[in-house]
C-alpha cells in the first residue's frame, strides 16, 4: 500500500539503523586496533627485554633466565610462549615446557623492528607472536678491561649474516575472547535501538500525522446539503494549511454551483408547472360537462399550443444539459444565411401574422458562414421566437445579416431597460413586464443562445437602443 | 357571488374562470398585477384568487397593499411557488389560503366555497332559511321538501341574497356580487332577475321570502309579512 505513514517509519527507522550499524562496527574496529597494538605493543617489550637478558660467555650462549626453574620472568603458563635458538642448532636450544618439545616458528626480526605474526599453538589455540633475531658478540673491552656485550641487530648491512640468537615469544590470543565478548552486546544494542527506534518512530509518525486523520474526520462530517460548511483552519500544521485552504475554496465554489442548480432547477419547475397547470384546469373544466364539438375543438387546440410550448422549453433544457455535459459532436459545414433565415421564419409566420408584426428583411445577397447549421438553427429560431413573442403588436421585427456573417434581430420592446438587459442572458432572465403568458422561456431562449454560440466560437450580445426601445440581439459568428 | 382572479397566463385565466362561472359565480379577471389591484380597489368581490409572480405589480405587494387599507376579502393566492417559506409569508401577510400550481379545478372551487362561507360566518354548505334549504356545494335548492329549479343567475342571487340572510342588500350589492363588470347598474336587470327568482320561490300557502325595501333594496328572510319594521343595520 502506498502509505505515507508507512515510508516514514520504513525510510527513517532505515536510516538510523544503517548508522547504527556503521557507528558500531566503526567503534568496534577501532577498540580491536587500540586492543591488538596495546598487546602487541607489551608482546614486544617482554621480547626485547627477554632478548637482552641473553648473554654470551666464552663461545657459550647464556640464557640468564633459563637458569632458575626453566622460565622468563614473568612467564605465565598456558598463556605465554617462548623458544630460543642458537646459530647452528636446528632445534630450539630452550622452549617452554608447554611446547612439548615442539617449538614456534623460527623467525625474527631486527631489536628496532621486531616481526609479529599469527599463529596457532596446539590446541587450536590462536596466539600472537614477536621474533627477533640478534647477534651476540664478544665486544670491545671497556676502560676497565671487561668485557661488553653489544647486541647487533641481525640483518643489519655490514654485520655478518649469522644471526646467532633468534628469540620467539608467543602469547595467547586473549584479545579476540575480549573482542567477542563485546560483540554480543554491541549486536543486542544495535538490535535494541532498532526496536526502540521503531516505536518511538512509530509513535512519533502516528503523532505527527494526526491532523490528517482530524481532517479526514472533518470532511467526513461535511453534509451534501447544508450550505457555509468550512473546516477548520485554526491549529492545522502548515504543511494542510494550504491543502485545507484549497478546500475551502472548492467548497465554495461547489456551494456556489449548487446554488446556481437549486436555482436553475426550481425556475424549470416553475416554468413548467404554470403550462402544466394551465393543462390540467384546461381539459378539467372542458370535461366537467359535455360541450359542444366547437368547445371541444377550441380546448384541444389550447392544449395542443400549451403542450408546444412545454415541448420548446424542454428541448432547450435538454440542449442546455447536453452542452453542459459537454456531449455534442459540431458539424462544420457552410450555410447559405440568405436562403436559411427565410426558411427557419417559416414557423412563426402565422404567429406574427396574428398579432400584427410586420417584417423588414436586411439581408445582403451571398452571406455564407462556416458553422453548425443545426446549433445555428436553434439560435435563430430561439431568437425569432422572443421577438415574435415579445414585440407589441403591430410592430415591426428588422432581420439583419451582413456579409461579414453578424445576423441581428430587432424589435421594439418597450417595457425593457438598461438594467434588465444586462441580465439578458442569465439563466431564466425574463422581465416581468414581459411576462405574457404565451410568450414563456425567452430567458431559457437567451441562455441557450449564449451556450449555442460560444460553443460554435461565436459572440451574442443585446443592446437597447433608445428612446425608441429598440431591443436588439446581434450574433457575431467567426 | 363574485370572484377576482388575478393572473397572467392566459390559459388559466380561461379555465379558471370559466369553471369558477359554471360554478355559479360571476369572475372577472386581472391580466397583471396593476390590473387586478384596480378591480380589487373599485369592486367588492366575495374572494381573490391571486398569483404571485405578475407583471407589473406583484401578487405580495396587491396583499399588501389590500390589507393595509383595509380590505378584508378573502384572498387565496394560487402559485407555482411551492416552498414553505413562500406559503409562510403569503399567509402571514393575510392571505386567507394557498393552492399550488397544478391544481385541479373541482378543489380550487370548494376551496373558493369554503372561504366564503367562513367570510359569511357559515360552517353549514347547507342554508336554511325558514323551510329553504341551499345547498351551496351541490348548487341544489329545496323548499318544504320540494326541489326547485333555478337558471344559474337565479342561484346566484339567491345564494348572495342569503349569505347577506336578514340584511337589506341594495341593487349595487347585487350588481356588483352577482354580475361581472359588462354593463351599467343602473340598468334593471337586477330587478328582473329578483322578479323570476321571487316568482320561483313561491310556493301555495307558504310564506314569502324575498322583500322590498322601496327605493333601497331588498331583504331576504322568514316573515309572515311585509317587513314593518326592518333590521336596524
Amino acid at each position: 500500500m502506498h502509505s505515507l505513514r508507512w515510508k516514514l517509519i520504513v525510510g527513517i527507522l532505515s536510516g538510523i539503523t544503517l548508522l547504527l550499524a556503521a557507528g558500531g562496527t566503526a567503534a568496534y574496529f577501532a577498540v580491536k586496533k587500540r586492543l591488538y597494538s596495546e598487546f602487541d605493543r607489551t608482546l614486544v617489550q617482554r621480547t626485547v627485554l627477554l632478548a637482552s637478558m641473553i648473554e654470551q660467555e666464552g663461545d657459550a650462549i647464556k640464557i640468564e633466565w633459563l637458569e632458575n626453574d626453566n622460565s622468563p620472568p614473568g612467564h605465565q603458563p598456558g598463556i605465554d610462549y617462548f623458544s630460543v635458538w642458537t646459530k647452528g642448532s636446528s632445534e630450539a636450544v630452550a622452549a617452554s615446557p608447554d611446547l612439548e618439545k615442539g617449538s614456534l616458528p623460527r623467525f625474527g626480526g631486527p631489536f628496532a623492528h621486531p616481526e609479529l605474526r599469527d599463529v596457532v599453538l596446539p590446541g587450536d589455540r590462536p596466539a600472537r607472536c614477536v621474533g627477533i633475531g640478534f647477534d651476540v658478540r664478544r665486544g670491545l673491552r671497556d676502560e676497565e678491561g671487561e668485557e661488553r656485550l653489544e647486541i647487533v641487530a641481525g640483518n643489519t648491512p655490514g654485520t655478518p649474516a649469522a644471526t646467532i640468537v633468534q628469540v620467539v615469544i608467543a602469547k595467547l590470543d586473549t584479545v579476540a575472547p575480549t573482542l567477542a565478548a563485546i560483540r554480543r552486546p554491541l549486536l543486542g544494542l544495535w538490535v535494541g535501538c532498532t526496536v526502540l527506534g521503531a516505536v518511538i518512530i512509530w509513535l512519533i509518525v502516528r503523532r505527527s500525522l494526526r491532523p490528517l486523520d482530524q481532517l479526514k474526520a472533518q470532511i467526513g462530517s461535511l453534509e451534501e446539503s447544508a450550505s457555509g460548511q468550512r473546516i477548520a483552519l485554526s491549529q492545522q500544521p502548515a504543511e494542510l494549511e494550504p491543502v485545507t485552504r484549497e478546500l475551502n475554496h472548492l467548497l465554495e465554489r461547489v456551494e456556489k454551483a449548487l446554488v446556481r442548480e437549486r436555482t436553475l432547477t426550481s425556475n424549470v419547475a416553475h416554468e413548467l408547472r404554470t403550462p402544466i397547470a394551465g393543462l390540467l384546469s384546461t381539459l378539467e373544466v372542458t370535461l366537467n360537462r359535455l360541450r359542444s364539438p366547437e368547445e371541444y375543438r377550441e380546448s384541444a387546440a389550447e392544449c395542443f399550443e400549451i403542450a408546444k410550448r412545454m415541448n420548446w422549453l424542454v428541448n432547450n433544457l435538454l440542449s442546455i444539459a447536453r452542452i453542459e455535459a459537454g456531449n455534442v459532436q459540431l458539424q462544420n459545414q457552410e450555410v447559405r444565411i440568405e436562403s436559411v433565415l427565410p426558411e427557419w421564419w417559416k414557423p412563426f409566420e402565422s404567429r406574427a401574422g396574428e398579432r400584427g408584426l410586420r417584417i423588414d428583411w436586411q439581408i445582403q445577397p451571398g452571406t455564407r458562414v462556416k458553422t453548425d447549421p443545426e446549433f445555428l438553427r436553434v439560435v435563430v429560431t430561439n431568437l425569432f421566437d422572443n421577438a415574435v413573442s415579445y414585440a407589441p403588436e403591430g410592430g415591426t421585427i428588422r432581420i439583419e445579416a451582413n456579409s461579414d456573417g453578424t445576423v441581428s434581430v430587432a424589435n421594439q420592446a418597450l417595457a425593457l431597460n438598461a438594467e434588465v438587459i444586462q441580465h439578458a442572458f442569465d439563466p431564466f432572465w425574463r422581465n416581468t413586464e414581459s411576462r405574457d403568458a404565451q410568450v414563456a422561456h425567452a430567458g431559457l431562449g437567451l441562455k441557450l443562445c449564449k451556450k449555442i454560440v460560444e460553443l460554435l466560437g461565436g459572440r451574442i450580445s443585446a443592446q437597447l437602443k433608445e428612446p425608441e426601445s429598440l431591443f436588439v440581439v446581434r450574433l457575431e459568428m467567426a | 357571488m363574485k370572484a377576482l382572479f388575478v393572473e397572467d397566463y392566459k390559459p388559466l385565466q380561461k379555465s379558471v374562470s370559466k369553471a369558477i362561472r359554471e360554478a355559479g359565480w360571476a369572475v372577472d379577471v386581472g391580466a397583471d398585477g396593476e390590473e387586478g389591484l384596480w378591480f380589487a380597489e373599485n369592486h367588492a368581490y366575495d374572494v381573490i384568487i391571486l398569483d404571485l409572480v405578475l407583471p407589473k405589480v406583484p401578487g405580495l405587494s396587491i396583499l399588501a397593499r389590500l390589507r393595509e387599507n383595509g380590505n378584508a376579502t378573502p384572498i387565496l393566492i394560487l402559485t407555482a411557488k411551492d416552498a414553505v417559506e413562500d406559503r409562510m409569508k403569503g399567509l402571514d401577510m393575510g392571505a386567507d389560503d394557498y393552492l399550488v400550481k397544478p391544481f385541479f379545478l373541482g378543489e380550487l372551487i370548494s376551496r373558493l366555497k369554503a372561504l366564503v362561507r367562513r367570510s359569511y360566518n357559515q360552517k353549514d354548505p347547507i342554508t336554511r332559511i325558514g323551510n329553504l334549504a341551499i345547498d351551496t356545494s351541490a348548487r341544489r335548492v329545496r323548499r318544504g321538501g320540494q326541489e326547485i329549479e333555478l337558471t344559474a343567475r337565479e342561484y346566484a342571487l339567491l345564494e348572495y341574497l342569503a349569505r347577506r340572510e336578514g340584511q337589506l342588500v341594495t341593487r349595487t350589492d347585487i350588481w356588483n356580487h352577482v354580475y361581472e363588470n359588462y354593463g351599467d347598474s343602473g340598468s334593471n336587470v337586477v330587478d328582473v332577475y329578483v322578479g323570476y327568482l321571487r316568482k320561483k320561490l313561491h310556493l301555495p300557502d307558504m310564506p314569502a321570502l324575498i322583500h322590498t325595501r322601496r327605493g333601497q333594496g331588498y331583504v331576504l328572510q322568514e316573515e309572515k309579512s311585509e317587513a314593518r319594521n326592518p333590521k336596524p343595520e
